[in-house]
């Protein structure tokens, strides 16, 4: 131990004096330290010149603390403005190297635009319909109440008694409420007009949160059977029918030609279940003696809201041990019947799900194929700039930044393409929600908010990070001496990879797409050519109902028909007119359980149809085939003996090979209705649907107010159509023709989301195709440019010019024959998912996927041809003396 | 006139000392200055802090000399007033003089 480090100051202290110092100031003021300490050993000793050191070294610390952060803080900001202002630098080059060059920034941000649109579009759609809850207060806790039945589904309806149990017992339920689709005829203005109403009880406005914007709410008090009629118009129906006319509250309007007092109107963001378009709100009032209140009459449709914090799981399981408890208490009505419930968000928005799912990973194999373009675009730049990156890492330039500059450059196009593209969306979703069938759900929710406009940056970003990649691996691995020497060579290795990988990986998306689009038009094309099981060519047909107001007996319904179908069939170029309750394609369906004679009652296992109550002559004027026996007649009234036809889907399950003709049932509570005659099944509301069964009772024997008048003729749909409207007035001008189409327009119609799907995914089929076909020419072309040399040495040798072109397509087939093949897996895949859309096609049909496959090679091949034959035409001399 | 310009108390007395000191002044002096004629303690590490920060102001300029190649030679920061030290130096005591002008302040120590 030596003296010197005795008598000098202490350590650790000066240690802590050198860590608490700014780096800048160290030395001096440790030698400071040093100094002062030196002078009062001298004066005062080393220990008290030690201590000095340690209170010294206290007192200057908060000091220097505070100067050691304001310098860190200072520093930091110093770096940050840098780092910014050089990206800015890079933003400006990026532009001015555009300026420069236009084509390829104008490609990205062509492609960018379009995937961008394409995308925002679509998110747009998924977050409005699927991801957003519905659109009023607390709608996540409000759920459908149905009734399960014992072939496996559930029908979206409950039987009143039942609902009252349900309402009784389920604590678990807030508020549970029943309502009931009941259309009126309005008179109001020069022609009567068919509205849509709904009955509903006076929790329904609860459970939905509704408000009057005006008057009032339906009360209970309403709903007693007797009660003066009343109801609440829809905000919508209000200024399209009343022009928002405040002085209509307490008014009287006439629905089916009796007056109704108007006591209030909802406000316009009203959320109405089961369908968004309801017109009106009426009381829901059940009289004594109805079958609508007979247990086992499902038909009213309930919802209910949750208690707070209680789960859907909860709420299932006490619904499901009521249900099992009213099964047992009521086995005659209830036997096998269960209750369930489903989120409201589901019942509105399932079936859309799957589509959109579609719909999105098509567009994510879009966004990809775009993005593999843009990064070949990118990467083409790159290299032919790679000596102005070698420069710049030789002159210090760090990989980061390189890389970073790789990456603005990408963004830059990028964030224009997706500005661009954020305008376009918008006019995408008008496309998509104007193409879709049969109106989309929510369709009035879809914009471009704030959540599509994170997702869209997202997406940029995603997008640009992901098409500078193999530029970004390039530009910071390359061969520095060899690019600041050589101009062009024949592409490195690692160039050669990079452009392999991205025409695979668009050979292979373009595949999986073009089998998916495959597969939806040949669903499409298979049921365009399905029959229908009936004629729907030159007939045309109408809904008519006839309010009981007006006509108080059914009688009195029955003669205005026959007076309508008299005056129809006067019009020129008519053959046959007649009505039906059950039209194909039309509306849908009266179901019901009857007694086969011959079995006897056999419980829950009766025979189950459809029922179709006809006047005479209906099958002529449908075109349906009469394949047995006779149909029914003028003389099939209430004074002669009951009969029925079966169609043949319905003969089969309940006679097997008997001949039903003469067999008896027993329907409606009434004994011996006979078979007399067999029609050709139809298909009812799709052509992907099986064909069931239908039971045919005659107009005559069980009269109906609401029926389809069906006309055929050969005279044009349309005249036939304004003659029928002006008899219909002439007739009674109360009455309202509603749903007016042909059948062949009904037919289509049904298969509107087989046509959307279907051209949906050929346009994104094409688009992607289109892509990438642009970006394999790309490649070939460059690599073609980067072998000119080697081309020209071998057409110098002799090779003829025809081998350099096949060698060249070859080569760009060999490289998309792995595409190929990892296409065909995904197409596989991928067509496991679209089975559920899919109709005498199989997911993996080989054709198509062979199809699929000599197409691509085809299209490789074909652009592979363009650069190929540029190549063979090569002056040799001119390709040896190049660079 | 800059927020930065108003000098603190303690930025005020290293300025005094820094005019008063001339070519001598660094941290040991001016420490030494400031404790016997303001009888305020200065630790050396504020003096570097305050030091540094009228450098950043522009109020004083500063000189390094390295270590002298003799027995105990140091590494020294000498710092001299610049004429906007001097300058704010000026305004400052003189701001202060204004103040206190006609008040009576008890007796002085």
């Amino acid at each position: 131990m030596s003296r010197a480090h005795f008598s000098g100051p202490p350590r650790l202290a000066a240690r802590l004096v050198a860590l608490l110092s700014p780096a800048e100031d160290r030395p001096y003021l440790l030698s400071d330290f040093e100094e002062e300490f030196e002078q009062r050993a001298k004066a005062a000793g080393v220990s008290a010149a030690r201590a000095w050191y340690w209170r010294e070294l206290l007192r200057s610390a908060p000091p220097l603390a505070a100067r050691r952060a304001r310098l860190a803080r200072a520093r930091s900001a110093l770096d940050r403005s840098k780092w910014w202002k050089e990206a800015l630098g890079d933003v400006r080059y990026a532009l001015r190297l555009s300026k420069r060059s236009p084509l390829a920034p104008l490609a990205i941000v062509t492609t960018m635009t379009l995937g961008i649109a394409a995308t925002a579009a679509v998110f747009a759609a998924a977050n409005g319909v699927l991801l957003r809850p519905l659109p009023f207060p607390e709608s996540e806790r409000v759920v459908r109440l149905g009734t399960a039945v014992p072939n496996g589904s559930v029908a979206p309806s409950v039987a009143y008694p039942d609902a009252l149990d349900y309402r009784r017992l389920v604590h678990e339920f807030g508020a549970l409420t029943l309502f009931a689709r009941n259309d009126v005829t309005l008179q109001h203005g020069p022609d009567p007009e068919n509205v849509r109403a709904l009955q509903v009880d006076d929790a329904y406005s609860r459970v939905f949160s509704l408000e009057p914007a005006l008057g009032r709410l339906l009360a209970a008090s309403d709903s007693v059977y007797g009660a003066g009629r009343v109801a609440v118009l829809s905000y919508g129906f209000w200024m399209r029918e009343f022009g928002g006319d405040r002085s209509i509250v307490g008014h009287t309007i006439r629905l089916d030609d009796e007056p109704v007092t108007v006591v209030g109107v909802l406000t316009p963001d009203a959320y109405l279940f089961p369908r968004e378009s309801i017109d009106l709100l009426t009381p829901l009032a059940i009289p004594p003696h109805s079958y609508m209140k007979n247990r086992g009459a499902l038909w009213a449709g309930a919802a209910a809201k949750l208690r707070p914090a209680v789960s859907e799981e909860m709420a299932q399981r006490a619904v499901a041990s009521v249900g099992d408890m009213l099964s047992r208490e009521y086995p005659v009505s209830n036997h096998g019947l269960g209750g369930r419930i489903q989120p409201l968000r589901e019942v509105v928005v399932g079936s859309v799900r799957p589509m959109l799912e579609l719909l999105a990973a098509a567009i994510v194999a879009v966004l990809l194929i775009a993005c593999v373009n843009v990064a070949n675009l990118i990467l083409g730049r790159a290299q032919a700039r790679s000596r102005e990156f070698a420069v710049r890492s030789a002159l210090g330039g760090s990989p980061a930044r390189v890389r970073r500059q790789v990456f603005i450059e990408a963004l830059v196009p990028a964030v224009i393409g997706s500005v661009l593209g954020l305008v376009l969306a918008p006019v995408l979703v008008h496309l998509l929600v104007a193409v879709y069938p049969d109106a989309l759900p929510r369709a009035d929710e879809i914009g471009i908010g704030a959540p599509v406009v994170l997702f869209v940056m997202a997406a940029t970003i995603a997008a640009a990070a992901l098409s500078c990649i193999p530029a970004a691996r390039r530009v910071t691995r390359f061969d520095l001496s060899g690019d600041l020497r050589a101009g062009k060579g024949s592409g490195s290795r690692g160039e050669r990879r990079a452009s392999r990988v991205l025409v695979t990986t668009q050979v292979a998306m373009s595949l999986a797409l073009l089998f998916a689009a495959g597969l939806l038009g040949e669903t499409l094309w298979r049921l365009d050519g399905a029959r229908p099981g009936f004629d729907p060519h030159r007939a045309v047909a109408f809904h008519v109902y006839v309010p009981s107001s007006r006509y108080r007996s059914v009688a009195d319904a029955d003669r205005y028909f026959d007076r309508v179908l008299d005056a129809v069939r006067t019009i020129p170029g008519v053959s046959v007119a007649s009505t039906t309750t059950l039209l194909p394609f039309g509306n849908c369906c009266a179901f019901d359980t009857f007694i086969q004679e011959d079995l006897g009652d056999q419980g829950p296992k009766n025979p189950q149809a459809f029922i179709s109550v006809d006047s005479p002559a209906f099958e002529r004027a449908l075109g349906l085939p009469l394949l047995r026996g006779r149909s029914f007649t003028a003389q099939d009234d209430s004074a002669s003996g009951r009969v029925v036809m079966l169609n043949a889907a319905a003969a089969r399950a309940m006679y097997g090979n008997r001949d039903p003709i003469g067999q008896l049932i027993n329907w409606n509570g009434q004994p011996h209705w006979r078979v007399v005659g067999v029609l050709a099944s139809t298909h009812l509301t799709e052509l992907s649907d099986e064909m069931k069964p239908v039971l045919y009772i005659p107009e005559g024997q069980a009269a109906r107010r609401s029926r389809y008048v069906v006309v055929r003729g050969d005279a044009p749909a349309n005249e036939i159509i304004a003659a029928a409207r002006a008899w219909l007035r002439e007739i009674d001008p109360t009455i309202a023709l509603t749903d007016v189409a042909t059948m062949d327009q009904r037919i289509a119609s049904s298969l509107g989301a087989e046509r959307f799907r279907a051209v949906l995914m050929a346009t994104l089929g094409a688009l992607a195709l289109a892509l990438a076909i642009v970006g394999i020419y790309g490649v070939v072309a460059y690599s073609v440019s980067r072998r000119t040399r080697e081309i020209g040495i071998r057409l110098a040798l002799g090779e003829a010019s025809h081998e350099v072109r096949r060698r060249v397509v070859i080569d760009a087939l060999r490289v998309a024959s792995v595409g190929i093949v990892i296409g065909l897996v995904l197409a596989l895949l991928g067509g496991k998912w679209l089975a559920a859309f899919l109709v005498g096609v199989s997911p993996n049909d080989a054709r198509l996927l062979a199809a699929s496959a000599v197409v691509l090679a085809a299209v490789v091949a074909a652009t592979a041809y363009g650069p190929a034959r540029r190549a063979a035409k090569v002056d040799p001399m001119t390709a040896l003396r190049a660079d | 006139m800059p927020k930065g310009h108003f000098l603190g108390d303690f930025e005020l007395l290293v300025l005094a000392a820094l005019v008063r000191l001339g070519d001598d002044a660094y941290a040991v002096t001016i420490k030494h200055d400031i404790e016997q004629r303001a009888k305020r303690p200065a630790s050396l590490g504020a003096i570097h802090a305050v030091i540094g920060r009228l450098t950043d102001k522009g109020f004083v300029a500063l000189r390094m000399s390295d270590p002298l190649p003799v027995q105990g030679g140091r590494a020294r920061k000498y710092a001299r007033i610049t004429a906007a030290g001097r300058r704010a130096l000026r305004e400052s005591t003189a701001a202060v003089a204004r103040m206190i002008e006609g008040l009576e302040l008890g007796a002085r120590p």
